[in-house]
């Protein structure tokens, strides 16, 4: 095709890969918190379904950010769907000073049920770890990686061969998607028509995720310590006593201020960090116990899906392949629906409630239906999962795949 | 009243559930209340009576040897076999409203008469639980009030046919 | 919501609820008496009594501006606590009978009416198997709730405004009377009401539909308002009903007029997206709330199908939201205490002031073991219900020179009819909030000679007519032969799918002998009178019954090409006959008259500022204010009347 436009910068088409790969890095965190998350027995876990919920919505808000920021500088979104169990795509998470030892994670993300491991798994992708340029030209965490886009974005726009904004944001502002859209959750989305905007998108990702930063790892757990301290406050100044009820009533009223990080961890020891807890001890520079209150937490209140389903383990036919791919056919077309959403049609988001709602109410029946081996696929080895010991498949249940959907 | 335990039910409860409601056995466990139903039968029918039932359908399958409940042939065996029946019949229709519902309703007059009235047959939500996945919901393309809200606008939209849901 | 609001939170939870707190063990009893008692010994702003939509409102205005209030409420206050409000949802559910009150526990202490216990009154023998007494001819067959937050807990949410006629009846159509305020003194409060409540409505379409009728658009809306939240969007039947009526431009004729029969969006206090026209006084976008103890939910209304009894996410409006939104460090200007029952208003010596509410406080709603303890205010404000409010004036001998208190009691006969769509049309029913249009024949020159209704186009189909869809279940179920398997979920969806109900919401002039009084022979446990009630519905309502019902059919069976299947049971307690034709209605909780405004003492309990005649610093606020019940739900026009009281309030207060 004979074209006379002048050619796109390379520095843009980078920078509209790497936000493309944002996409499908915040895409890929969700299925696992949702599986974790409806995987916990209504009712109870109250505390901890709230911390997982809430990043998820998080999660979701930033992929919107991400589809905006992306059209905002002439990039066109793709969904794709991930497939689990599998690496974060394009980050490599760096090794914790702690690796190897009990509460660490390693290895590809699974879809699995609440349990230690699974929070285990959102600590690694949410831990913070010092800020720095990376040495290896691969990225070792989340904050590290939207640090490098937002540097692109504004080298773009300084220096010799300088961009003029009108060259970068040459998206349409009719695919931006309206901050009235996302609700619900802590934040706001944006629409994104220039370098400030941006800048405030991507502030608002890193700030509300795993909290990087080097220094803003301590200002990070400050935020969290001051946020417990209103609690502490309340008790204290309130001569009669106040029950942890009202203390938690408090809490969670309050928009969620501590990292991701600091969240799971919370649940993971089963305890909330409190005015004067430190993240990292002085003298072994290990991470501190948190020692506030204790938080609750029922690892048994939990349906035990096996770990990573696959619609192809069962035949063709049987009652769980049906119920696997009508949840397939729904997470896929809730995927259609926002790749319609990103490239043009922003207006359809109203339709996305629905899609989130319809994806929960299946998710949780599968997460109540025992696995059956009599409708194993005897094509599929796999089915069976060696893996597991036989006394825990006994009350083994489905659980929900979260595949692309492709019609035989 | 339910007791805090409950059993495990019967394959034949289950695939019986399955034909009589016309939802697969996966869509049935998925309401997580397959168990629950089969003690609250056991509780207010008495295990001799809805073993009775099971046999029945037991060798209807038996008989017609195909294990998918939903095939259309059973169709009037159950019908003769099971809803003609004055013992059982009553009881199947309790089981099949139980799972439309999620209500116990009190067994009928004729039937109390002839076989005996249990204490714990009085109306009643069997649970919470139940009440939220009452099939009938799923059936007209609705949800309970109150549970598996269907999200913001959602109703805007035109009703899923039948088997959408 | 944010640290205003959870500051707030924390001063309101050191007296809201300070009886739930009692249950923990950390909390003795004398502990509590010392803190009431401390209360009690002050003399405070104001005093309200009844923390209901009103109280709420005017309690949270005076607090703001810095005046010390206390608010009595006679329930518990159960949902101060996220788990203790989810418990209402999971009592809802456990409930064989979904009735407006299925959530919230009785409370023997502070009784609320219940529509299970109402009957016809049959020879002159009072029913008296309900918290109210029923002298007849009809029961009263309605319901409303004590508890913090009052009935707004289950009321639907439907927030539209009274018609600029609906004040004026006396003047338009020689019946009813006027009310001592205009229309325009009544707009800048609905416009604060709204957004106090968070309303969702195009008022493009209110003001043009209005035009239309009775040439009020402007008067009603003026040129520039906005509503805080844009309209629901409407559902599958509307739309429906909306292709076959509004595109057909379907029409009634009345007396030589043609009336449009059409699908109007009713405004509703439900979240829906936040209206980017709207600013707030303070030049601010509108945020909606939702629930307060959760952040991730209520933003938006999850069309959980159940306003009445209860929103499980808080998206539709109850007036705790308004407790909980007082301002950044108000909080220690508001105490809040519940379990306490007013049971008398005490006067000085010359009758002219008030100078003390004595209420019982009792600490378990099982066990009428009180305490009774009077609190002091420069101002009192009672707004404690229509039925309430009069029955409290009796019992103290107050503000009733007039002899009005407790005359005048309106409610909506509610008048339901039902049919099906053509076979093969899917209605959409069970889906989203309870109602989101109507067909309204709210104004017009037909009013000096019948009623005006409004027919809520109800998105649940027939199940308040014949308990859909249960009784669809049992009837295919328990039917000869049974319908089972794929048969029985084909035959339900296709007869449930093709429901639509009309429920016709008619207006009832004011009567003096439809009343609430006390009676020595009926005390409540723990020695406060129960309500006495006479009432009937008069022909000026039951004429309007039958056009409904004419029209109803007319818009099934030729604008639908579909089938009317009303058929009203003679033997309910809301049975009634019109012309020899037999209908039955039930009631609507929109409970107003029983101390109405006025413009002269002798027939009216307050003037237009809502001030007893009586006494100086006694003022009455609530449905029972309402001269006149027009057609609009009256939630909406009792918060308007909240926020231009507290106004008075604090002018008489002083800066």
């Amino acid at each position: 095709m004979a074209r006379t436009a002048k050619m796109i910068d390379p520095r843009l088409i980078t920078l509209r890969k790497h936000l493309q790969w944002a996409l499908e890095v915040e895409h890929f965190t969700i299925p696992p918190y949702l599986c974790t998350l409806y995987s916990i027995a209504e009712g109870t876990n109250s505390v901890s379904t709230a911390v997982i919920q809430s990043v998820a919505m998080e999660e979701m808000l930033h992929m919107a950010l991400v589809a905006n920021l992306l059209n905002a500088v002439g990039g066109k979104p793709r969904i794709i769907e991930p497939v689990y169990p599998a690496p974060l795509p394009h980050i490599t998470l760096e090794k914790p000073s702690g690796a190897g030892k009990p509460g660490h994670a390693e290895g590809p993300i699974p879809l699995q049920k609440f349990s230690p491991a699974a929070i285990a798994v959102f600590m690694a992708i949410e831990r913070p770890i010092a800020r720095s340029k990376s040495s290896d030209g691969e990225f070792h965490s989340i904050g590290q990686f939207y640090d490098a886009v937002r540097k692109e974005l504004r080298d773009l726009l300084k220096g010799k061969a300088k961009l003029t904004p009108a060259e970068v944001f040459t998206g349409n502002s009719a695919h931006q998607i309206d901050p009235d859209y996302y609700y619900g959750g802590a934040g706001r989305l944006l629409r994104i028509e220039n370098i400030k905007d941006a800048e405030l998108a991507i502030e608002e990702i890193v700030d509300q995720g795993e909290g990087l930063h080097g220094k803003v790892f301590e200002k990070r757990f400050n935020q969290a310590v001051e946020f417990r301290a209103d609690v502490h406050d309340q008790a204290e100044d309130d001569d009669r006593g106040v029950p942890h009820d009202t203390a938690h009533f408090a809490r969670s009223t309050t928009r969620p201020v501590p990292a991701h990080y600091f969240r799971f961890r919370e649940i993971s020891v089963g305890r909330y960090y409190q005015a004067g807890d430190k993240a990292v001890c002085d003298a072994s520079g290990e991470e501190c116990m948190p020692t506030g209150p204790q938080l609750p937490v029922q690892w048994d209140a939990v349906y035990n899906m096996r770990p990573n389903p696959k619609a192809c383990f069962y035949k063709p036919g049987t009652p769980i392949r049906r119920k696997l791919d009508d949840f397939n056919q729904c997470y896929t077309r809730f995927c259609q629906l926002l790749q319609s959403c990103f490239v043009g049609k922003p207006q359809l988001m109203a339709q996305t409630p629905a899609g989130m709602f319809e994806i929960r109410h299946r998710a949780i029946e599968l997460m109540r239906i025992p696995d059956d081996p009599d409708q194993y696929d005897p094509k599929y080895p796999d089915s069976k999962d060696a893996t597991i010991d036989n006394k825990l498949a006994a009350n083994r249940t489905v659980g929900p795949s979260f595949e692309k959907y492709v019609a035989e | 009243m339910l007791t805090e335990l409950t059993w495990s039910a019967p394959k034949d409860f289950l695939t019986l559930s399955s034909a009589l409601t016309g939802f697969t056995t996966a869509d049935l466990q998925g309401t997580g209340l397959v168990d629950i139903y089969y003690n609250q039968t056991l509780d207010v029918i008495g295990s001799r009576i809805t073993g009775i039932l099971l046999l029945k359908w037991s060798a209807i399958r038996t008989e017609a040897g195909t294990f998918d409940p939903l095939d259309a042939k059973f169709k009037p065996r159950i019908q003769k076999d099971i809803f003609d029946d004055p013992l059982v019949g009553p009881v199947a229709r309790n089981v099949l409203l139980m799972w439309y519902t999620g209500n116990w309703y009190q067994m009928p007059g004729e039937w109390r008469q002839n076989y005996g009235a249990s204490a714990g047959d009085q109306p009643h939500v069997v649970s919470a639980k139940a009440y939220q996945e009452g099939l009938m919901w799923r059936a007209i393309a609705a949800h309970p009030p109150a549970a598996k809200s269907p999200g913001f606008g959602s109703w805007a939209e035109p009703p899923k046919s039948p088997y959408e849901v | 919501m944010g640290r205003a609001a959870q500051i707030a939170l924390r001063s309101l939870t050191r007296l809201v609820g300070l009886h739930e707190l009692l249950e923990s063990d950390t909390m003795e009893f004398p502990a509590r008496i010392t803190d009431i008692q401390s209360i009690a010994d002050k003399v405070h702003d104001v005093v309200v009594i009844g923390a209901g939509v009103a109280g709420a409102i005017i309690a949270k205005t005076l607090a703001n501006a810095g005046k010390s209030i206390v608010l009595l409420e006679a329930g518990r206050a159960t949902s101060i606590l996220p788990e203790r409000y989810a418990s209402y949802v999971e009592n809802f559910h456990l409930a064989m009978a979904k009735v407006p009150n299925s959530p919230y526990p009785q409370n023997l202490n502070a009784p609320s009416p219940s529509v299970l216990n109402q009957a016809r009154v049959r020879d002159g023998y009072p029913v008296t198997t309900d918290y109210h007494v029923y002298r007849g001819p009809m029961p009263f067959l309605t319901d409303y709730l004590k508890t913090l937050g009052g009935t707004t807990m289950h009321f639907l949410g439907t927030c539209m405004r009274a018609m600029p006629n609906d004040l004026q009846m006396k003047d338009k159509y020689n019946c009813g009377v006027n009310w001592p305020i205009k229309f325009e003194a009544l707009r800048p409060f609905y416009e604060e009401a709204e957004c106090e409540i968070g309303v969702s409505a195009d008022v493009d379409e209110q003001r043009n539909e209005v035009e239309e009728i009775a040439k009020a658009g402007k008067e009603m809306f003026g040129d520039k308002y906005q509503y805080p939240m844009m309209k629901l969007p409407p559902s599958h039947l509307d739309k429906y009903l909306a292709a076959n009526l509004n595109a057909k431009k379907f029409a009634i004729d009345l007396f030589g007029r043609k009336y449009p029969v059409k699908v109007v969006g009713t405004p509703a206090g439900r979240n829906s997206m936040p209206n980017p026209k709207y600013k707030d006084k303070s030049g601010q976008p509108y945020r909606p709330m939702g629930m307060p103890y959760d952040a991730n939910s209520g933003e938006r209304c999850e069309g959980n199908s159940s306003c009445v009894p209860i929103c499980p996410v808080m998206a539709k409006y109850n007036a705790l939201r308004t407790l909980y939104s007082l301002d950044d460090g108000r909080g220690e200007n508001l105490k809040i205490i519940s379990q306490a029952v007013a049971s008398k208003i005490t006067l000085a010596a010359n009758r002219k002031t008030v100078n003390g509410i004595v209420c019982k406080i009792y600490q378990d709603e099982n066990n009428s073991t009180c305490k009774e303890y009077t609190f002091r205010g420069k101002y009192y404000v009672v707004t404690a219900h229509a039925i309430e409010t009069a029955k409290l004036l009796l019992a103290s001998d107050a503000a009733n020179r007039s002899d009005m208190v407790g005359r005048n009691l309106m409610d909506h006969p509610y008048l339901l009819t039902w049919g099906l769509a053509p076979a093969g049309q899917r209605t959409g029913v069970f889906r989203g909030p309870q109602i989101t249009s109507e067909v309204p024949l709210r104004d017009g020159h037909f009013r000096s000679h019948f009623a005006a209704f409004r027919a809520d186009i109800r998105s649940g189909g027939w199940d308040f007519a014949t308990g859909a869809p249960y009784l669809n279940a049992l009837t295919l179920i328990r039917g000869q032969p049974p319908k089972f398997g794929a048969d029985l979920r084909e035959s339900l969806y296709n007869e449930v799918q093709r429901q639509v109900s009309f429920g016709f919401q008619i207006e009832q002039l004011p009567d003096p002998t439809n009343r609430v009084t006390i009676d020595q022979q009926y005390m409540d446990a723990i020695g406060n009178y129960r309500p006495v009630i006479n009432y009937n519905i008069d022909d000026y309502s039951r004429q309007a019954m039958k056009v409904a019902r004419k029209l109803f059919k007319d818009i099934m069976v030729k604008q639908l090409g579909g089938e009317d299947n009303t058929e009203y049971n003679n033997a309910g307690p809301g049975y009634l006959e019109v012309d020899g034709e037999t209908f039955s209605v039930y009631g609507s909780g929109h409970i107003v008259g029983t101390h109405r405004m006025g413009d002269s003492d002798i027939n009216s309990v307050t003037d237009k500022d809502l001030r007893t005649w009586d006494h100086d610093n006694l003022y009455l606020v609530g449905g029972g204010s309402m001269p006149t019940l027009g057609t609009a739900n009256p939630t909406l026009t009792i918060a308007a009347l909240a926020c231009r009281a507290s106004h008075t309030l604090l002018k008489r207060l002083g800066k």
